[in-house]
């Protein structure tokens, strides 16, 4: 048995339940000192009313919102990061609250980061444990999908629009004091939404499983992710507002996060990355369309991986069901399937050229993809045709 | 409503000291205070991690302390005085569970600025100090949590701390700090990791916790179960298992098992360990089918997934308790570990003042079939 080395963190305090926005997220901001809080969310939360009931619950309990930024982008960037910290420091905030996704909640640990290290140009920073533990802002995250898992986990990507590129930060700095999971937040995900976010919480919970960085803690909370997912992901799409549904997704996706996190990721997330720079593909139509075409190529390897997946994700008396005790392919197949399934009942696609994606920027993404770090962790190594030949599966 | 926290970074595996003055200098730290017992001296650890900060920019103070077991007040005294004489700005602790729960409670010391455990709940705390836990031998599973117990034993006293101002920010488990232990030391203590993370994952805890008991019950699974000799790595990773099951298990709120393994501990002077490993298999058969739903988990952690495949459905409950019981059975013949409370002067006679001491604590009422209940289990632990 090799002791490869790893390691494993997880330092946010995790709220989670039913009313947690009420009973939990004043209360908390209290505890961590937060005197003027900046809010920041997005202008769909803002006009569906999200940002006002947690605007009023937090001004009702005590806590001052000092200022609020509700134009975070879907894609963000290092001008509105920097735009963000200054709404900061003009108002005399001390403290950081977001609510909404995983643009919005990766925007403000970019703000988190140059506040706290004092910094101006947050590119100075960029890359994996570059800078040192700095100035305490208190710092709460509330998501609204399930999800990013970005409430959890120690990485954000901002764009440089003047340099046409992604920056990638990763460090504990980032990561929040307290995340509240309050499921009332996510039942206004349309079911759409619901499925594609929640498939890509299961690539993050099956890429950190599977991965050459795994680890016993990230497979333990990948495996429970992975169970919860198969549990729910159904009811929270039949029945948005079935709270109990809603808020098991918001942990398994909190679950993955964790994992992938202290792990890495894979193929899914280096094509999906290249897809997401050429094509515009969202991050989570692209993860759910990749991953069962991915788990082929990496099947020979991970097959026995794929069969605990598996154990996992159905009852017995479909595991029984399964000739040749195959386990492996009969859960890159009930993944296939599942995800075809609930793509026809909420309208999603489940090929590439259903995206506006043509047969020529194929070539193009399968070049940025293979230099995409993640390819390094991929559990079996890929060539530029092997990238090819995933990327014509999921094409048509 | 349920919460998790653990702000704890884990290091671990081959190599994982190297780490450490990455940690320290991610925390600004320069001049720790390294708190060593004297056994751990004598292992050559505190060498070993000596010649590791060689040529950093650390100004490290070592202070090895007579502790045996437990930490006592004059350790904790002692500690204080030279944290503050070297101008220390940050605290390792090296060693056994004492040395960790000294470690523990000088960070709240520094922290609040009080000098009398007296007055812990006095006062706010915020968590400024870095405390980095590098456990040798095999740890006690206290090394990740927010506890710590401090003995006066002078006044035949203790002090409970529980504390998130405490929490430890990281914990190095290498494994050339644990390649010294005997394998009987190891039998006992993945027995205890393994009896935590069972707890664990039958009481009403916050899921992110018992993803530490399930990594703990797959590491032994991997690493102790069915095998004969141990590797430097087994060992370490047995070691690991033990730190994350007792995460898991400090967020279990006290039940019967716990008021039991302290009454025993206390009335009968049994290691509290071992009595919790010789209550617990006891504890789950009579209340399986409360357990129900996570029966088929355990399970499926303990064996493996083909095997687990192999079994009926119904008939799960009653494999998981023979697993235990197998478990136990290959523990009890090697190396002269005993699970049965009578190897350690605990009788039948003793059985109805554990009980009424475990119900008076507990602040319970004793009705018929509780105490039948505790009557059972004690019997079969004796």
């Amino acid at each position: 048995m090799s002791n490869k080395y790893y390691e494993f963190e997880n330092g946010v305090r995790i709220v989670y339940g039913k009313e947690s926005l009420k009973e939990e997220l004043p209360y908390q901001l209290k505890q961590l000192g937060a005197n003027r809080v900046l809010l920041i969310s997005g202008p769909v939360l803002n006009r569906i009313g999200t940002v006002d009931m947690v605007r009023e619950e937090c001004e009702r309990q005590g806590v001052k919102i000092q200022a609020v930024f509700i134009d975070v982008p879907n894609d963000s960037s290092l001008e509105v990061v920097a735009n963000i910290a200054q709404v900061y420091l003009v108002n005399g905030c001390d403290s950081i609250l977001a609510v909404g996704g995983g643009s919005v909640m990766d925007t403000a640990k970019g703000v988190k980061l140059l506040l706290s290290q004092g910094v101006s140009d947050l590119s100075k920073v960029m890359g994996m444990n570059m800078v040192k533990k700095g100035e305490k802002i208190p710092f709460v995250l509330m998501p609204t999908t399930s999800g990013t898992g970005s409430e959890v986990t120690k990485v954000t990507v901002i764009s440089d629009l003047a340099r046409n590129t992604k920056l990638e930060f990763v460090t504990a700095e980032i990561l929040p004091d307290v995340c509240v999971l309050d499921p009332i937040l996510t039942t206004t995900l349309p079911p759409r939404a619901t499925l594609l976010s929640g498939f890509d919480t299961l690539t993050h919970a099956i890429e950190g499983y599977t991965c050459t960085q795994k680890n016993p803690l990230s497979d333990a909370t990948a495996r429970l992710a992975i169970k919860l997912f198969a549990q729910n992901i159904g009811g929270a799409i039949d029945n948005p507002l079935d709270l109990d549904s809603r808020l098991r997704m918001m942990i398994c996706s909190a679950l993955a996060g964790a994992s992938f996190s202290n792990s890495m990721v894979g193929a899914v997330h280096a094509i999906g990355h290249a897809l997401g720079g050429e094509c515009h593909l969202g991050h989570d139509i692209s993860m759910s369309i990749l991953l069962p075409y991915v788990m082929e190529f990496n099947y020979d390897i991970a097959k026995d991986l794929y069969g605990n997946i598996f154990r996992l994700m159905v009852d017995d008396s479909t595991y029984k069901k399964v000739s040749d005790k195959n386990y492996g392919r009969a859960c890159i197949e009930y993944i296939k399937g599942l995800y075809c399934k609930l793509a026809q009942q909420v309208g999603a696609a489940t090929k590439l050229n259903e995206l506006g994606v043509s047969r020529e920027q194929l070539e193009i993404v399968a070049d940025k993809a293979m230099r995409d770090g993640a390819m390094l962790t991929n559990m079996k190594a890929l060539s530029r045709d092997d990238v090819m030949n995933i990327l014509i599966k999921a094409f048509e | 409503m349920k919460a998790f926290e653990n702000k704890t970074k884990i290091l671990c595996g081959k190599g994982a000291l190297d780490k450490l003055g990455y940690e320290l200098d991610y925390f600004n730290c320069k001049a720790p205070l390294i708190i060593c017992d004297e056994m751990t001296d004598k292992a050559g650890y505190a060498r070993e991690l000596k010649k590791k900060l060689r040529g950093m920019d650390i100004t490290a103070k070592f202070l090895s302390l007579n502790i045996v077991d437990r930490g006592e007040l004059s350790h904790l005294e002692k500690a204080r005085k030279a944290f503050y004489e070297y101008s220390c700005d940050s605290i390792i602790s090296l060693g056994g569970g004492g040395v960790t729960d000294i470690a523990k409670a000088l960070k709240l010391f520094v922290n609040t600025g009080i000098s009398n455990l007296s007055e812990i709940n006095q006062v706010q705390s915020t968590d400024k100090t870095t405390l980095i836990v590098i456990p040798a031998f095999l740890g006690n599973g206290n090394e990740g949590t927010r506890f710590a117990k401090i003995y006066n034993t002078s006044h035949n006293d203790c002090y409970d701390i529980d504390s998130t101002a405490i929490a430890v920010n990281a914990v190095i488990i290498d494994e050339s700090l644990s390649y010294t232990v005997s394998e009987k030391s190891l039998r006992e203590s993945a027995i205890y990791a393994l009896g935590m993370a069972l707890c664990a994952n039958v009481e009403r805890i916050s899921i992110f916790s018992k993803s530490y008991a399930c990594a703990a019950l797959s590491i032994l699974h991997d690493n102790f179960l069915n095998k004969k000799r141990y590797s430097k790595s087994n060992k370490n990773a047995v070691m690991s298992a033990m730190i994350y099951a007792g995460i898991a298990f400090s967020e279990v709120e006290d039940n019967i098992l716990i008021a039991l393994t302290r009454e025993i501990a206390e009335f009968k002077k049994v290691r509290r360990d071992i009595a919790f490993v010789c209550i617990l298999p006891h504890y789950i058969n009579m209340f399986i089918n409360k357990f129900n739903k996570v029966n088929h988990t355990l399970l499926l952690l303990l064996v493996g997934d083909e095997e687990f495949s192999n079994v009926e459905e119904d008939k799960r409950n009653d494999a998981l308790l023979n697993t235990i019981e197998k478990i136990y059975t290959a523990h009890n013949k090697l190396y002269g570990c005993s699970t049965k409370l009578r190897d350690y002067g605990v009788s039948v006679g003793d059985i109805d003042n554990i009980i009424e001491y475990t119900m008076q604590n507990c602040g319970q009422s004793l009705d018929g079939q509780m105490e039948y209940m505790l009557k059972e289990i004690l019997n079969r632990a004796i």
